[in-house]
């Protein structure tokens, strides 16, 4: 049974810079899995060219065993592959409820219906509640996106990707701008997601990670330097320096 | 028990009841009022159109004048050459109006904003001056002429009251069919690409394919519009395809709000009877349909509509 | 092929190309600059052309102290116009500028048509240019060469304006990025509306000294916004260079092309040009923003 998501040699340059430069993947089925590293790292890059919204300049990804490199994000989501934004992307103009009618109407295959009345589609309504619930927002459903918490609204983020009911989720920084308690909030719903989904996620937050992770990339100047189980990779000198020495570099 | 009154059931109402009425009018009013109805009702189907590309997909087009002058041609030459059925010519308009849309759509919804607004104004010109050189066809400044009256059910429409009353039936079903269409999931996509095209796409939604879609369903909505003007006109000239004429249903629609369906043929009925009173008093019509368009965009941005829907939202909240 | 009748037409299209220079050069800086699609510049280009008529009219100057007084009034105007309705509006999507300028063009011209009448109105050539000059065998107005050049000394000041001078210096760096720009402390917004009317002025300027050579009407505008536009997309949002560039393109295919395929030639035009937009959205030479 193939993978949920392998991504192999993966390269992204822009001009002579290359931002990402032979990164190589694997996330088993069920599996959390995190990708850490100083800013700059080509994290996101990384991210942004498995989900569709660069084009690779060379290598491989692979959704369940097919060759998706390339592919556009609407089309990754027919593959099962769901992702949240490092800056929060949600339909601020709408209700949380039709936030996430919306992408179960889109999983349901309904985006080119034109004559159903789309508030009658009842499999929309259904699967939203069942997800609000999980992530706790079902007192919220009424109000407008935009009005939400930024704590609530990045949950929001995550709820719309579960209602596509991925194979693969990408999570992109979800605690960013986070307090304690909010950032604890997401890491019991990453925790929860383990029966329906594996998990990616990029993280800058150090604790969070080692809690809930699987498995652990690390990543620096487009490379992958050290990857392992949480143990492995706090004990190993590589990662010490690479971040120790950046976090001294990037806090200046 | 007695049954809720929802708003959905009242709107409906207000519906049936404005239909009844405009189907009753022609028994009240002059000829020449008749015949303004009758421009602008195909008007609003025209605005309307143009809205589900700017209110409900976030398209502003500045040359949507193009599917209307290009239906009128379209039609007026087969009514006149071939035959003035009705549904035929409609039908042969709408073939061209789709397959050029489909082409030129291909290409303009690969922009957005400002780049669209001016690639739809390009492909507007470009139909008016073929319009102006293809001579021996569109017959040049000229325009066409003659177009004979339309037939339909064994009948000439001829006769004021009769096309009226076709060009209600035309409005009712351009307006149901809009309806049904922004209510449904796809149009639900269009409004989402529209609040946020990136999150669309990442939730499944294609948005160049919609976005597409959007753009030959507004041209096909705009070539029933100009089918019947043609009828109407008897002809055509190519100033149906100049771009004061994409300006004026773009300010229609923006007047009486766009994303709302009823609100642009409310703006497209008022622009042309307010028209109709004063050019026949004022010679400055376009200073001052400049200045409430200017109005309009800085303090009304939602249009008649927009107050309209407030005073709607506060007469129910205050009956519950 | 009558390499004569090419040459004239090339030549035409020089001189058209120097008129619609200085009013893409103004569009594309007010976009660079403030990022709004400015609709009514056709209007500002027209109202030149009845500035002049009225200064003349009114207090019987010449020509030429009338051709700086235009632009004088309507930088004015300018300023005035976007004071009141585009700054208002700075903070929402650019699609709003452009309705906003369609909305004012419409009053502008209206108002034109309003005092002064549709009728169209000759200006004579004047006397310090007049009659016709020897150019390889054809004789050729010599006001059209005279203004042309007038046209590119002008263009080459607003070069070296932008390039020379601190005022320059700043406008390069609030087109480069007006966030940065407002943090070092430069003040954008009466830079904003300065540069707005100066824009205006180059059109008004184009519009008054190119009268006597294509005379003067309400919709004197209407072709030569379009064409601008053209122009500015060509070379890119925002590229001076690119927009001068275009402006030649424009106007020598409209010349050139409008001798052989006639009114094709415009259509063909239309068609390069949403061409660029789509493949390669910053213009030919790709510095331009995206439209």
């Amino acid at each position: 049974m193939a993978q949920p998501l392998v991504v192999q040699d993966l390269c992204k340059a822009f001009g002579a810079f290359r931002a990402v430069d032979g990164v190589n993947l694997e996330i088993g089925a069920g599996r959390v899995h995190s990708l850490i590293g100083p800013n700059g790292a080509g994290k996101t890059t990384t991210f942004n060219c498995i989900s569709g919204f660069l084009r690779p300049s060379g290598g491989q990804v692979l959704l369940g065993g097919r060759d998706v490199t390339g592919w556009p994000p609407h089309r990754l989501v027919a593959g099962g592959l769901a992702r949240t934004f490092q800056i929060t992307k949600v339909f601020g103009e709408l209700p949380v409820a039709e936030n996430l009618a919306l992408a179960a109407r889109s999983r349901a295959g309904l985006n080119l219906n034109m004559w159903r009345r789309a508030r009658s589609a009842a499999v929309a309504d259904r699967e939203s509640e069942e997800i609000l619930d999980l992530v706790g927002l079902a007192d919220q459903a009424a109000l407008r996106a935009d009005q939400l918490g930024h704590g609530d609204k990045r949950v929001l983020e995550v709820a719309i990707a579960l209602v596509l009911r991925p194979t693969v989720l990408l999570l992109d920084e979800p605690t960013a701008g986070m307090s304690t308690a909010e950032t604890a909030r997401i890491t019991t719903l990453v925790r929860s997601l383990v029966n329906r989904t594996s998990v990616l996620l990029v993280e800058h937050d150090i604790e969070m990670v080692l809690a809930i992770s699987d498995e652990i990339t690390v990543m620096t100047r487009g490379r992958v330097i050290a990857h392992g189980t949480p143990d492995a990779i706090v004990r190993d000198a590589g990662v010490q320096e690479a971040y120790l020495g950046a976090t001294e570099a990037s806090f200046w | 028990m007695a049954k809720i009154v929802t708003p959905a059931d009242c709107a409906q109402v207000i519906r049936v009841l404005a239909t009844a009425l405009l189907l009753m009018l022609p028994y009240f009013v002059a000829p020449f009022t008749l015949t303004l109805l009758t421009e602008a009702l195909i008007l609003a189907i025209w605005a309307m159109s143009l809205d589900v590309l700017v209110g409900f997909t976030g398209l502003v087009a500045f040359g949507h004048a193009a599917p209307f002058g290009l239906a009128s041609y379209a039609a007026g030459y087969f009514a006149r050459e071939v035959s003035p059925d009705f549904f035929a010519t409609l039908v042969v308009a709408e073939i061209v109006v789709v397959a050029v849309a489909a082409a030129t759509g291909f290409v303009a919804t690969r922009a957005s904003g400002v780049a669209f607004a001016i690639i739809s104004l390009a492909i507007a010109q470009v139909l008016f001056q073929i319009a102006v050189a293809w001579r021996p066809v569109t017959e040049g400044m000229d325009g066409l002429a003659n177009v004979p009256l339309p037939r339909a059910f064994g009948t000439s429409f001829g006769e004021g009251r009769a096309f009226y009353v076709l060009t209600v039936a035309a409005f009712v079903g351009a307006y149901a069919a809009l309806r049904r269409l922004v209510d449904s999931p796809f149009g639900h996509t269009l409004h989402a690409i529209r609040t946020n095209e990136g999150r669309a796409a990442a939730i499944g939604i294609n948005p160049r394919l919609h976005k597409w879609l959007a753009f030959v369903i507004s041209w096909a909505i705009a070539g029933l519009a100009g089918t019947l003007l043609v009828f109407m006109k008897a002809g055509t000239t190519p100033m149906a395809l100049h771009w004061t004429e994409s300006g004026n249903v773009l300010a229609m629609t923006i007047f009486g709000g766009i994303g709302t369906l009823f609100g642009p043929a409310i703006g497209a009925i008022t622009f042309d009877v307010l028209r109709d009173e004063f050019t026949s008093r004022f010679q400055a019509w376009q200073f001052v349909f400049g200045l409430v368009f200017i109005l309009v965009v800085l303090a009304f941005p939602s249009g008649i509509a927009g107050i309209v829907n407030v005073a709607w939202k506060s007469l129910w909240r205050s009956r519950s | 092929m009558d390499l004569n009748f090419l040459f004239i037409s090339a030549l035409n299209g020089v001189v058209y190309g120097a008129f619609l220079l200085l009013t893409s050069l103004g569009l594309s800086l007010v976009f660079g600059l403030g990022r709004v699609v400015n609709f009514a510049h056709g209007a500002l280009y027209a109202l030149g052309g009845y500035a002049l008529i009225e200064v003349m009219r009114r207090t019987g100057v010449g020509f030429w102290p009338a051709v700086l007084a235009a632009p004088l009034l309507v930088f004015l105007v300018a300023m005035a116009i976007e004071r009141t309705t585009i700054y208002p509006i700075r903070n929402r999507p650019e699609i709003y500028s452009l309705l906003m300028t369609f909305g004012i063009s419409l009053m502008m011209i209206g108002a034109v048509e309003f005092v002064w009448g549709t009728a169209t109105s000759l200006i004579t050539v004047p006397a310090l240019f007049a009659g016709t000059v020897d150019v390889l065998g054809n004789q050729y107005p010599l006001y059209r060469l005279a203004a042309t050049t007038i046209s590119l000394v002008t263009a080459g000041g607003v070069f070296a304006v932008i390039q020379l001078t601190p005022v320059g210096l700043r406008i390069r760096a609030i087109s480069d990025d007006a966030e940065v720009a407002e943090a070092v402390g430069i003040d954008t917004k009466w830079l904003l509306t300065l540069v707005f009317g100066a824009a205006a002025a180059l059109a008004a300027f184009a519009g008054a000294l190119g009268a006597p050579i294509f005379a003067i009407y309400p919709e004197m505008g209407t072709n030569i916004l379009l064409d601008s536009f053209l122009a500015v997309i060509l070379g890119g949002l925002g590229d001076l260079p690119g927009s001068a560039i275009g402006a030649f393109v424009v106007a020598l295919t409209k010349a050139i092309g409008g001798g052989y395929i006639a009114d094709w030639s415009v259509a063909v035009l239309f068609l390069v040009v949403a061409a660029v937009l789509v493949l390669r959205p910053t213009g030919i030479f790709g510095r331009g923003r995206i439209a």
